[in-house]
Parts: structure tokens; sequence; C-alpha cells
């Protein structure tokens, strides 16, 4: 990006501030300028953590005398000090840190001897650093993931890695892995307690199933195996997905009783949405090339897909895509698209806010990062969504608000 | 490994120490890899024939998206493998923030995992002891630090500027005081001096080096003294000052 760009109003998401309400027990100290602390002090409220985070704020003189050194342990003695008494505690550092070259390292093993009893991690508040190969928040999920205890021993559980929300209980991965041999299907939310969280260490493998859980598999795959299998709304592929699965665990079972109800839903969407065109975009999910082509493929008629990039496991969807025509790829930071927010393309139904906002198509499917999806039922659900959403005019704005997007 | 940084004011002959030994240990056989955290880029010049050799921070201005470590190390004739961290476009940007992004480019490339060295060198500007001149004090990077200095005032100055970076971060286990090497310009009483300072600093002149003709005269064969008359006395006294900076006991 090196050029005008633009922003939609659809475009947050869980940042990493929210990611750290994922570990229990667990509080947040941000050492940032005014501004950022009211920017995520308002995040905070919306999605109601606001007891969680505290902050030290820093300002120009902070940062050029550089008196946090000091100041960061004092804070954290009176944050440790109040109840409820924290297991973690994750110390948020703002980009003017970052950039001044300040010791988080030195300072966290500082505090982390004073107080051995409680977990201490730096977490970056760094944006700028978005396009490098650390970007802010698969840094983070490493971050919470550095939090598993290493030493738990070995259970037979498998660990769900990238989204921040768990499967649909719906989902038939529960019932797959469990035919083979697998416990429990573990996600950060499961945890009540911080010690119930720090097993997801002992688990046998980590299924990343989207890109943002891929840094944290990789910093765990000395001991741990990993499987990345971004979620994929293609029924062949979905197939393809669970034989890795299986390879990984050394068993499988038989996948042939999901099929029917893969076809039936999707026949049932056809048939009520018929050539109404379809806009996809990249907030709904993470191949939205892949997802556009299944469509295409089931039947349907897709004409835009709004994108940020494109993912190298997304790339040869694209390329077919490409090579088949009829369908309008956008690229969201594109400041052309200002002009006509609202009534890029021709789409009457959206997938996902992204789309939603540039293509003003009156019927929304909010779905938002894969939420709750993977395999066979993520086709089935998706297709009931689609249904819904035709079937209903959908104020977007609402829709942007109730996920809280806009802070 | 053995990781030292070599601090000093500007001008007060860290590359020149720095390149001798680095020479002078590549001759015995070591392996070693000089990085040069000066936006000045001249840490190598005299182990590269007195050519420039692009920089890290060049190189990532140039081709942001492929860059490989060849482009970035380069083998001296004498085996050093010479690095330079570079400096923003003068003027701009921050020159400590980029000796932070150069090292950050050259750990994500795993320079030294690749290159194995036996001896690494930082030859890192003194003058300014902020959070990015500072990163090769800290955990991880050099386990001990060496101050070039001479009688001067200005040069004791920073001496005890960098000695006291040091010692305020020792609990951090940042790298330890590895005592000042005197590089002498010549002023009356200049090695008591020098020792009175040192002793303020809490730490000993290790190493005494006379101004010697010898230096330019290898400097403008393009070479340092180690190769150009590793003989002469001041050829044996880099030598000398090599072994004494490897020798135990170090971490
Ligand atoms: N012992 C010495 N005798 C003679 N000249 C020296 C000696 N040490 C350094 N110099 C000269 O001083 C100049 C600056 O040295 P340099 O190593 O580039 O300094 P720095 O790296 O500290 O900025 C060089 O041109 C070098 O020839
Ligand atoms: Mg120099």
């Amino acid at each position: 990006m090196n050029s005008l760009c633009f922003c939609s109003a659809a475009f947050g998401s869980w940042g990493i501030v929210r990611l750290g309400t994922l570990v229990p027990e667990c509080k947040m100290l941000f050492v940032c300028p005014y501004s950022c602390g009211r920017h995520n002090s308002i995040g905070a409220i919306q999605h109601g953590y606001k007891d969680r985070v505290s902050y030290l704020f820093i300002d120009e003189k902070d940062v050029a005398l550089g008196t946090m050194y000091d100041d960061i342990p004092k804070t954290v003695h009176t944050l440790v000090s109040s109840e409820p008494k924290p297991k973690v505690v994750l110390i948020y550092f703002s980009c003017v840190l970052y950039m001044s070259g300040f010791d988080w390292d030195a300072i966290i093993e500082e505090i982390s001897q004073e107080y051995p009893e409680i977990q201490f991690r730096a977490c970056m508040m760094n944006p700028v650093a978005s396009e490098t190969s650390d970007p802010p928040v698969p840094a983070m999920i490493r971050t919470l993931c550095s939090l598993w205890n290493k030493d738990a021993g070995s259970a037979k559980t498998v660990n769900l890695l990238g989204p921040y929300s768990k499967l649909s209980p719906e989902c038939e991965l529960y019932t797959v892995l469990q035919a083979c041999g697998a416990q429990d299907l573990l996600h950060f939310t499961n945890a009540q307690t911080y010690d119930d969280y720090a097993l997801m260490g002992s688990s046998m493998l980590n299924l990343v199933i989207r890109p943002e859980g891929l840094l944290a598999a990789k910093a765990w795959s000395d001991t741990m195996n990993y499987c990345f299998l971004p979620v994929s709304y293609n029924l062949a592929e979905v197939s393809g997905q669970y034989e890795t699965i299986f390879e990984a665990l050394g068993a499988k079972t038989d996948l042939a009783p999901y099929y029917d109800a893969v076809t039936t839903a999707i026949e049932k969407a056809r048939a009520m949405i018929g050539d109404l065109p379809i806009a996809v975009c990249s907030s709904a999910t993470c191949r939205p090339f892949g997802l556009a082509k299944a469509l295409v493929e089931y039947g349907f008629t897709v004409s835009d897909v709004f994108s940020d990039g494109c993912a190298f496991y997304d790339a040869e969807a694209k390329t077919w895509l490409a090579e088949r025509g009829g369908v309008a790829f956008h690229e969201i930071h594109d400041p052309s698209l200002v002009e006509q927010v609202g009534h890029i393309g021709t789409a009457q139904i959206a997938i996902g806010f992204m789309a939603g906002y540039y293509s003003g198509a009156p019927h929304v499917v909010n779905l938002m990062l894969d939420e709750g999806h993977f395999g066979f039922y993520g086709i089935i659900h998706l297709m009931e969504m689609l249904r819904d959403a035709a079937a209903t005019q959908s104020s977007l704005e609402a829709c942007i608000e109730r996920y809280g997007l806009i802070i | 490994m053995l990781k030292i940084a070599v601090y000093g004011k500007g001008g007060i002959g860290k590359s020149t120490v720095v390149s001798n030994v680095s020479a002078a240990l590549a001759r015995q056989g070591k392996t070693v890899m000089q990085i040069g955290c000066d936006p000045k880029s001249d840490s190598t010049r005299t182990l590269t024939g007195g050519k420039p050799i692009k920089t890290v921070l060049d190189l990532m201005r140039e081709h942001k998206d492929s860059l490989s470590l060849d482009d970035m190390v380069v083998q001296s004739k004498s085996g050093v493998f010479c690095v330079e961290a570079g400096g923003p476009i003068p003027g701009t940007g921050c020159a400590g923030r980029g000796i932070i992004t150069a090292f950050e480019q050259l750990e994500s490339l795993h320079a030294l995992e690749v290159y194995k060295p036996d001896v690494v060198f930082y030859d890192v500007l003194g003058d300014v002891v902020c959070g990015g001149f500072a990163l090769p004090i800290r955990q991880g990077y050099a386990q001990k630090v060496c101050i070039v200095t001479s009688g001067e005032m200005m040069s004791l100055y920073a001496a005890n500027n960098i000695a006291y970076a040091v010692k305020n971060f020792a609990k951090h286990k940042y790298a330890a005081l590895g005592g000042l090497i005197l590089n002498a310009k010549g002023i009356a009483d200049e090695r008591a001096l020098v020792e009175k300072a040192a002793a303020e600093m809490e730490t000993k002149v290790i190493f005494e080096l006379p101004r010697s003709p010898m230096v330019q005269e290898a400097e403008a064969a393009g070479m340092t003294v180690a190769e150009y008359a590793p003989q002469s006395d001041m050829g044996i006294l880099f030598s000398e000052l090599a072994e004494k900076l490897t020798e135990a006991p170090h971490e």
C-alpha cells in the first residue's frame, strides 16, 4: 500500500485487546497515551470487559526521559495487590514505545522475578507492524498460547486455533474427532479458570482453521503438531481437510453420512435465491475467493468479491474466477471506492458486512470471520444464513453496531 | 559464540580497532562477523578494500520483499563477514529505530545461525545511548561491552555515558562492562587520566594503543594493519588486543 487508501466503516473486528479477554483470571494493563486509552476503554465498555483493564498513561516527556522503566513496576505492584488477584497480567505497550526501542522483555523479566506466582506477558499495540512477518493479531494469539503449560503432560485433546469463538455445537467436527479417538476440541473460551486454560498445552494437535492462529501453532510446533486448514465452503475441499485431520490423528471415520444434508441445504438455498447476484467479502471469511468459487460451482450467481489482498491459500480460486469471468474483484482500500460506497457492483445479497457496506445490497448475511463454521456444517449453516438473509431486509448499520465494529 | 559490543564517541577509532581485531582473529582461523551500527556505515570499509558495502537498511529500501542474507553479509578478503546496519535517509527517520529494524531483519533471516561466527563484533556509535543504540547491550546480544576512548574530555564523557547505561541495566542481565580500550591521542598524562576515569566508572583500562601513522598507511592501501603489516608494532598490538578480547572468562 503506497498510495491514497480508503478505510471502510466495516473494517474493524477483534483487536489484540479484546483477544486478551480470552484468558481467564487475567488483568490487562495499558501503557499508552490518553488517546489510545480512550479508544480502547470505549471498546472495553462496548464489549463488557471494562473491569479487567487498567492504564498507565504516558506522554511525550515519559518517552523522552524513559521514566516508564520505574513507573511500570510500581503500577504493576498496585495492580496485582488489588482484588481480584490475577493469575496473568498482560501489559500492552503502545506503538510509541515500540518505535522508541523500549525494552519490554527486560521489564517483564524484572516483574516476573518479583511475582513468580503470576504470569506476565508483553503485548504489542503496534499496527505499524501490520505488513511485517509478525503482525499484531497473530503475534497476540502466539502470546496467548505462550501461557499454556508446556509441562502439563499429554492429553487426547485437540486445540482449535484461529477463530475467536468456538465452533457451533452442531458442527460435525466434534463427532468426527471423537470417532478418531480425540477426547475434546478445546478453544480458549472453554476454560473458566487459568489452570484449565493452561491445560491446552497438553493437547496432541493444533487445528488452525484461520490464518490468525498460524504463528502460535508454529511457535508450538516443536512439541505439538499442527494442521493448517482454513475454513472452506467447498465440498471437495472440506473432504480433503478431513483426510488431513485423519492423517494427523492416525485414525479415520466414514464421512458419507454428512453429504446428503449438505446437498439438500445447497438445493434449498438455490431454489429460494435463484439468480440473485451475491457479493462476498474478506470480513466474512478468510477465503473470499474460495467461497465465491464454491458458490458458483453450486449454481449461484456471484457478482462481486471485496477483499483485502489475497491469501496464498486463496490464490488458486482467484485465478479460477478470473479465467471464468463474470465476477468483479474489488480491493477494499482502493480510494476510488469512496465515491460509490453503497452502490458498488450489482449484488442483491451480501455475505459479510464489508460486502454489505460497499454494495448496498438490501440483504446481508451477518457472517463475520467464519464464526462458528468449519467443515460440512459450515456449508449447511451458510446456506441457512443465505436463506434467512434473502427473507429479510437488513439494516447494515444495526448489524455493524451490534457486532461492535466501530469504536 | 562470543559477542562483543564496542562503543565510543564518533571518530575515536572504534571501527579501526574492531576491523583490525576482526582481521587478526580471522588470520588465526576464527570465523568473525562484524556488524557496523553507525548511520555513517563505514565500520567495515578497511576490511572491504575501502569500498562501501550495501547496508541492511539500503537493501530494505531497495527490495522490500525479496531480501537475501547474501546481499547483506559481505565476506572480506581476510574472511570477516561484514554487515552494515545503515541508517535512514540523512535528515529523516530515526537512526536508533533504524538499528532495531536492521537487527530485526538480520534475525528474521537467521544471520547468526547461518554464518555461525565464533566471534561477533557490534561496532556501535556511542554518542547517543537511546533505545536503539543500546540494543546491542541487551540480553541476547553482546555479553560484553568495551569502550574505546582517548584521554580527551569529550571521549571520556561519551565513555561515562555508555558505562552508565550498562550499569543502569545490569539488573536486566544486559551485557557486562568489559573495560576501556585507550586509543591514545598523545595528550599529556593520558594513561593516568583514563585510568582515573576508568576507576570512576568502576572498570579498568584493558589495553592501550598508541597513535601510529601505520594506521593511515594501511588505510590508504585499503586495508587493515592486520593485513597490511601484521608484523609491524601496530600489527602485533592489534593481534594482542584480539587475544585479550576473546580470552576467558566470559559467559
Ligand atoms: N591509533 C590510531 N593511530 C592513528 N590513527 C588512528 C588511530 N585510531 C584511529 N585513527 C584514525 O582515526 C580516524 C577515525 O577512526 P574510526 O575508526 O573511523 O573512528 P570511529 O569508528 O570511532 O568513528 C580514522 O581515519 C583512523 O585512521
Ligand atoms: Mg566507525
